[in-house]
């Protein structure tokens, strides 16, 4: 492919996926000059020997100042490889002292062992600072806000902790199923597609300490020492700490949707996690005893990512025979929702007085913040914001070797101890909130899954 | 053909859509708008059948979003026994009196033959609002009866039935016993109606005149117009035995005429003389105690009136719980 046929590739894709602005032809024309297109066997030194030709022809052309940004969007296999290769053809470094970045795609590394053998090989070749591992939750404007929510503002911080939050649910569901991704799909599972990096990123933001500034080390060091905080599950806690699930098929609205093992490209026999939901206890003083329960799962009834945040109840129930009383059917306590697509925002349930039918009758009412109706201007998305932070050296929301074997090391134990057990699958149907397994390890700590 | 999929994803895309279209045409008509409030404090999900009044149940849907703004989603039973799922997303707005911003609440309408009916049911886990409470108005006898009833039913944290218009009210009152024993909340509009019934015989006992009756009371009449009998009365006789105690004989008498309402009055026969409390004409009831006579209006109830007053007791009632175990027993 010449580079032309490149540039015009890649104009159908941006005028196809372009986002409220109209497609403005002379600025396409301009960016599209900067556009260049280099094959080649990834494996093969002669590849990277024509991208450095490119590269020079390209900072001599075009000003760069040798400044360059490598995205590895290759298979995970081949990160450890192509950055020695980088290095090998002297790419990693630059004469003139210019930076030069890789930007690296989850997964980071299958398990702790591989994540480790991955960053020493990395590290050969390039500084801890000059590496980015992306992690798009971390990008997302909402996940950011919870950063500014939690301390930019001073009335929440005080009851964020051990005192008053009996629990916190986060929930990643997605609708959909594999979508011709089973083969895939099949050898990553939902545990480590999700919980191991999105998921436990999002937790150790909510729980992390304030950091003394907001810089890049400051913040990771923080996240970086929430996940170390996490307690690390002893092989006979793993059952009842955490539920592994597979989707069955179903009939959903008029469609009648496959099961996991029905999905082309997957063995019928396929031990695969399509659902995780895991309890993890935070060891610190504003922690210590406070469930965080995490799940996620394909072919769940919506698309939702939320954080809830469950506060204690009152500790006297003075109106006992209202409906929000904690003896109530529809006890309700105090919920703060932070929603992180779709309808993203911010959401604190408290009760109110019902004011039709006399007496003191309590009812739980919603004060909503919305992205949508509360700024005018469009959400830059993930990849946008992070991409942009990468070139800008700005690492704060990319994830650093030490979190990356942190979170491994949290969750091997229970991915080592689903390995070594045969799980009776399908256990739940698609279109479901997921196994009955999973509403029984929160009801042994006398909670329940909200529905998100 | 195959009829195109319907599905959360896109109802949800459909609501998100109609917001942002509202808004948008808010904001570019009238410089006196002051906007579109979304309100909901709950999923209203309301079950309904095709040809059985159903622009009734639109208006009374409409009127309870006033005091009552929900997510409503109407579950439709097609009278076609092989009509597929079908599904739409719209917004039902009124501007109330004096203000200038319109409020809106959003409403999903899924129908479907009783064939395809419970595919409907499998989209509502991920169509109720999330963290608000949800109540569940099954106006339809046949959507009782359905298979798809109890999964339904389990979703909600309220069910609102009105037995008198079930196909077997006697045995839907040993299932509300059951499920009210079982924890769940229930409410049953035939039980509602009682209710001014029961503020006259309380205001009766109350009164200190009345006391020397009561004390000889022997037993009580439950005159009912139509026959079969009513479930009304079941209820209350339950009730009766609920307060008088069970050595009370309740008899339930049959006295035709043609009156459009189901309880004709209720007769306390005492050692000393009788009260009686009697309807006259429609919307009076009349007491009798020896040459006394008062009169007491009986409001027209209609169904929204009813509903409104079950959503305001969105808690555990014991008075009902007891007086179903006791009528669930005939």
């Amino acid at each position: 492919m010449s580079n032309e046929q490149f540039r015009e590739k890649m104009r159908v894709s941006v005028q196809k996926f372009i986002e409220n602005s109209p497609f403005d032809e002379a600025l396409w024309e301009d960016f599209a000059k900067g556009i260049f297109y280099v094959a080649g066997d990834i494996s093969d030194p002669a590849c990277y020997a024509a991208l450095k030709v490119q590269l020079d022809e390209i900072e001599r052309d075009r000003g760069t100042g040798g400044n360059v940004l490598f995205y590895l969007s290759t298979q995970p296999s081949f990160y450890a490889s192509v950055v020695e290769q980088i290095g090998a053809a002297g790419l990693a470094q630059h004469p003139g002292g210019a930076w030069r970045r890789v930007v690296i795609e989850k997964p980071f590394g299958h398990d702790l062992a591989s994540a480790k053998e991955l960053n020493r090989r990395i590290s050969t070749v390039l500084a801890e600072r000059d590496v980015y591992r992306i992690d798009h939750y971390l990008g997302k404007e909402t996940v950011q806000n919870v950063l500014a929510f939690r301390f930019g503002n001073t009335i929440f911080e005080p009851l964020w902790n051990r005192q008053y939050i009996s629990h916190v649910q986060v929930t990643a569901a997605e609708s959909i199923g594999v979508e011709g991704r089973g083969a895939y799909y099949q050898e990553a599972g939902a545990l480590r597609d999700m919980i191991q990096n999105h998921l436990l990123q999002v937790m150790a933001t909510v729980t992390m300490e304030a950091p003394p500034y907001f810089d890049s080390d400051a913040v990771r060091d923080e996240r970086a020492k929430l996940l170390r905080s996490i307690r690390i599950l002893k092989p006979h806690e793993v059952d009842s700490h955490a539920v592994k699930g597979q989707y069955g098929p179903a009939r959903v609205g008029n469609a009648d949707l496959l099961g996991f093992r029905q999905e082309q490209g997957v063995n019928p026999e396929a031990q695969t996690d399509t659902y995780a939901a895991v309890t993890f206890f935070v060891d610190n003083w504003r922690w210590a005893g406070v469930p965080f329960y995490v799940r996620t799962g394909k072919r769940m009834p919506k698309r939702v990512t939320d954080i809830a945040i469950r506060f204690n109840n009152a500790p006297l129930s003075l109106f006992s025979s209202s409906p929000g009383a904690s003896d109530s059917p529809l006890a309700a306590p105090n919920l703060l929702i932070l929603r992180i697509q779709p309808d993203e925002g911010i959401s604190l349930r408290f009760q109110s007085k019902d004011p039709s039918g006399g007496g003191m009758k309590l009812r739980p009412v919603s004060m909503d913040f919305n992205y949508g109706s509360s700024f005018g201007s469009r959400t830059p998305s993930a990849y946008e914001t992070l991409l942009l932070d990468a070139l800008a050296g700005d690492s704060t929301l990319y994830t650093r070797q030490d979190m990356v074997e942190a979170s491994w090391r949290a969750v091997e134990p229970i991915q080592n101890h689903w390995l070594e057990n045969k799980f009776d699958f399908p256990n739940y149907e698609a279109g479901s909130w997921g196994p009955k397994a999973s509403d029984e390890m929160l009801a042994r700590r006398g909670h329940e899954w909200r529905i998100p | 053909m195959s009829s195109p999929p319907v599905n959360t994803a896109q109802l949800l895309k459909d609501l998100g859509g109609l917001w942002t279209q509202l808004g948008k045409e808010e904001s570019e008509g009238s410089d006196r708008s002051a906007g579109v409030l979304r309100a909901v404090t709950m999923t209203f999900i309301l079950g309904v059948e095709e040809g059985n009044d159903e622009a009734a149940a639109s208006e009374a849907l409409a009127l309870l979003m006033h005091e009552h703004p929900s997510r409503a989603i109407v579950l439709k039973l097609r009278s076609q026994a092989d009509a597929e799922l079908d599904g739409r997303a719209f917004a039902q707005c009124w501007m109330p009196f004096g203000r200038r911003q319109q409020i809106c609440c959003e409403q999903i309408e899924l129908s479907a033959g009783t064939a395809s009916f419970e595919d409907s049911v499998s989209l509502l886990h991920g169509l109720v609002a999330p963290d608000l409470p949800v109540v569940f108005w099954c106006r339809s006898a046949k959507l009782f009866d359905h298979p798809a009833y109890p999964e339904i039913a389990a979703m909600a944290d309220k069910v609102i039935v009105d037995s008198r218009s079930l196909s077997n009210p006697l045995e839907s009152l040993r299932l509300l016993n059951r499920e009210v024993h079982a924890g769940h909340l229930y409410g049953d509009l035939t039980w509602t109606r009682l209710t001014r019934w029961r503020q006259t015989v309380s205001s009766l006992f109350e009164r200190m005149d009345c006391k020397s009756f009561f004390q000889s009371l022997n037993r009580v009449e439950i005159r009912y117009v139509h026959a079969p009998e009513p479930i009304a009365v079941e209820y209350l006789s339950a009730w009766l035995k609920s307060v008088l105690g069970t050595k009370f004989q309740v008899d339930r008498v049959h006295r035709p005429s043609e009156a459009s309402w189901q309880i004709q009055g209720l007769c306390f026969v005492t050692a000393l003389t009788d009260v009686v409390i009697e309807r006259s004409e429609k919307g009076i009831v009349e007491t009798h105690i020896q040459k006394f006579s008062t009169r007491t209006v009986f409001e027209e109830l209609d169904e929204p009136r009813l509903v409104r007053e079950e959503l305001s007791i969105l808690e555990r009632d014991p008075i009902l719980a007891r007086v179903l175990e006791i009528a669930s027993k005939s």
